[in-house]
């Protein structure tokens, strides 16, 4: 679905991030990717030359717009242009507490990267995907714009304020042929997310198994989503299959919210 | 590269110049069986004949979705020819009669959701047993940008395509936990025979050039076309397909950016 194309994808870590990075190697896109952690990236970079693809490595805070340029530029220099997109990198509250209180640095740090950090790697990417006559932009958002979590209440913002950036980019980048959307996920299995059903079933005095269950049960294909099957819809987003769509969110959940 | 739906089997109803026709194509060449259903024999024998030039395979069974029994057999075709059905395609509706709504005899909107809403329902209900049985399957209902954005003279259509956005939110529920999936795919203006013969009568009846017709739709659309029918019929596959596995309830606007939903 993507030959002969390349990508871009921030924050490649473990988990969503490396799922949509060998997504898009899979389907036959040349990839770059960029995270804090260099460490992560090397290993992900090995996975994408094991399927036969070119990969760019590149340690990239987006909160710095010299970063998110230089990593850009290094692959449309080193894989020869860049058509895709997807901003994965993201950051939640560093503590989690109330707004009552408010200490606005508590907030800012999220809408920092996942606000700003976004829009500094679209900013590095549109002259690339101008060249290239058009092409992807996928934002990764979040259910927590819809069913908001308590103490989470600048990272819920930080991806509502996203989502309406996306609309303005999409209207703006539209008669360039660059398309701009996002992707919602829910929960996504992982250790992560294994982490935060022990922590939630300690404090209940209740296995975590109960508390995936519970959860599951909230979505009407009672069970929960994979990395991979939000890298499936990343995809067909990057893709030319979705030529006509811009400017839409769609949320990948397994039937938690209906929208 | 294999198709998105190898091996899949698809029903698609509602087949005619528009995307329709295109859904079916689109299935087809994705390595999916196609089974079409839609009143009009001679145009489904027209679609399978090129289905089947290109080397797909398609069988059809002329329908009418208001139709309990019609129902019933066109999905009995999909199981007795082909074991199973993987995805129902809900294209098959009426268009509305275009009068204001202080005028309108009502009983117009009454058929328009007869068709829209109950009949799109009917074929689903028939659909479920099979998919039930089989563990899953993914139901896709074509719904339309006036239910975003109302036009005047189009409330019956508009007000069917509300209730079948409910309906599919509705149904995306109690037949997720059988592993059911339901999304919509919501087209916006489409580049096709229909819309062409619109712009085309618009032009000749405003004594504008057609390019002006077409400039007076795309002015709102950010990606500067009409989406063409086999441009939208790819978020169907899409829908219908394992790539979209983990997305249900949801819908999505194929409309080049017209409306942001």
């Amino acid at each position: 679905m993507l030959d002969g194309q390349v990508a871009v994808v921030s924050g490649v870590g473990p988990g969503l991030g490396r799922a949509i990075a060998l997504r898009l190697a899979d389907a036959g896109a040349d990839v770059a990717i960029g995270a804090r952690r260099a460490a992560q990236l090397e290993l992900v970079g090995k996975e994408i030359e094991t399927r036969g693809r070119r990969a760019v490595t590149r340690p990239t805070d987006v909160t710095d717009a010299d970063q998110c340029r230089a990593l850009v530029d290094q692959a449309a220099a080193e894989l020869g242009r860049v058509d895709i997109l997807v901003n994965n990198a993201f950051a939640e509250e560093d503590w989690r507490e109330p707004f009552t209180g408010f200490d606005p640095k508590r907030w800012r740090t999220p809408v920092d990267v996942n606000l700003f950090g976004t829009l500094n790697m679209i900013d590095a990417a549109v002259p690339h995907l101008r060249r290239a006559g058009g092409g992807s932009i996928v934002n990764i958002t979040s259910l927590s714009i819809k069913t908001v979590n308590p103490v989470l209440g600048g990272y819920a913002a930080s991806k509502a304020a996203l989502t309406t950036a996306s609309h303005v980019l999409a209207k703006e980048l539209g008669p360039d042929g660059i398309r701009v959307n996002c992707v919602a996920p829910g929960h996504i299995m992982g250790d992560s997310l294994r982490n935060y059903f022990s922590h939630l079933g300690e404090r209940r005095g209740v296995d975590a198994q109960t508390v995936h269950d519970e959860i599951a049960a909230g979505n009407s294909l009672n069970r929960i989503t994979t990395a991979e099957e939000v890298a499936d819809v990343v995809l067909f987003f990057a893709s030319p299959r979705s030529r006509v769509i811009t400017g839409q969110s769609l949320a990948v959940n397994c039937g938690r919210t209906t929208e | 590269m294999t198709g998105l739906l190898q091996d899949k089997v698809v029903i698609v109803s509602g087949i005619g110049p528009g995307l329709g026709q295109e859904i079916a194509i689109a299935c087809a060449r994705e390595g999916a069986s196609v089974i079409m259903g839609a009143r009009t024999e001679q145009y489904l024998q027209k679609v399978a004949d090129e289905i089947r030039a290109a080397g797909g395979v398609v069988a059809f069974v002329p329908t009418d979705i208001t139709d309990r029994d019609q129902c019933a057999r066109l999905v009995a075709a999909a199981v007795d020819g082909y074991g199973r059905v993987d995805a129902l395609v809900n294209n098959a509706f009426k268009a509305d009669v275009f009068q204001p709504f202080e005028s309108v005899d009502l009983d117009q909107w009454r058929s328009i959701t007869d068709v829209n809403v109950f009949g799109t329902l009917q074929l689903c209900q028939a659909v479920v047993p099979t998919m039930k049985a089989q563990g899953g399957g993914s139901i896709v209902f074509v719904n339309s940008m006036i239910r975003r954005k109302p036009l005047p003279l189009q409330g019956g259509y508009a007000t069917s395509k509300g209730g079948l956005a409910t309906a599919a939110h509705q149904l995306s529920i109690e037949l997720g936990p059988y592993g059911i999936r339901v999304n919509s795919v919501v087209p916006g203006w489409m580049w096709g025979p229909p819309v062409e013969g619109y712009v085309n009568y618009q032009a000749q009846v405003g004594g504008t050039t057609v390019d002006e017709e077409i400039a007076k739709l795309t002015r709102d659309i950010p990606l500067g076309i009409i989406p063409p029918d086999e441009d939208v019929a790819e978020a169907v596959v899409f829908f219908a397909s394992d790539l979209s596995s983990a997305v249900s309830g949801q819908s999505l606007d194929a409309n080049g950016g017209e409306v942001f939903a």
